[in-house]
């Protein structure tokens, strides 16, 4: 391929390879990493820096190389796997919101079992600071 | 947790927790605190919505970190300034 076709090409393969390196390298962090890089499991900044790099280099590359098909194509590509990844991360990951306990109201009691069989009491914690975490244990 | 005592055992010893994790499997505790998402878990199971709640010396709730994203969750810094922010216990 002559160099004028090679570049607008190679330069769209960069661009798609950053946007998957931004959005596997997310899906990494959560599975592997979430509880070290919390910043990024939330916010996905980084990751979405890639992504958007990706996609302008990506256009950059359709730009530069007129009407040749390729570029577009994997300009086309990277749209698609960035509007996945938005998707998933708003809209899948999306759950109803629910105001939960009332601050600065009482903390409702409960009575429950932990995993060694011990009864525990919301009043067994009074005189200390105590943080209760709810899980989902489910996406 | 909506799962069961032996599920929370399991858990506990892999993951070498230091802190009890108390089985809901009724939801009790989830409904007290407002925190049940109808349908959410696997085969449309009730389960509790991701939550934290920083309860301080006198039982009042002080601090609430409830998403609406499963993704989110507080990171300790959040945490850790709640808990500055308590007024020392009277």
């Amino acid at each position: 391929m002559p160099d004028d076709h090679r570049r607008p090409v190679l330069l769209a393969v960069l661009g798609l390879v950053l946007a998957l390196v931004g959005i596997v390298g997310y899906f990494l962090v959560v599975f592997e990493l979430g509880g070290r890089l919390p910043g990024v499991r939330n916010e996905a900044i980084p990751n979405w820096l890639l992504v958007a790099l990706g996609l302008v280099l990506s256009t950059l590359a359709v730009v530069r190389a007129g009407r040749r098909l390729v570029p577009g194509v994997l300009l086309g590509a990277n749209v698609a796997l960035a509007a996945l990844f938005f998707v998933f991360l708003y809209v899948f990951a999306a759950v109803p919101a629910v105001a939960g306990p009332r601050v600065g109201a009482a903390a409702p009691a409960f009575t429950l079992v932990d995993e060694k069989g011990a009864t525990v009491r919301l009043e067994d914690f009074r005189g200390a600071p105590l943080l209760l975490v709810f899980y989902r244990g489910h996406w | 947790m909506a799962d069961d005592r032996q599920t929370n055992a399991e858990l506990a010893r892999q993951a070498k927790l230091d802190y009890p994790i108390l089985a809901d499997p009724e939801l009790h505790a989830v409904d007290a605190y407002g925190l049940r998402h109808p349908g959410g878990g696997p085969d449309g199971k009730d389960i509790a919505h991701s939550a934290s709640v920083l309860i301080d010396g006198a039982g009042i709730v002080r601090w609430t970190m409830v998403t609406d994203n499963v993704r989110v969750r507080p990171t300790a810094t959040d945490v850790l300034a709640a808990i500055d922010g308590l007024r020392p216990a009277s």
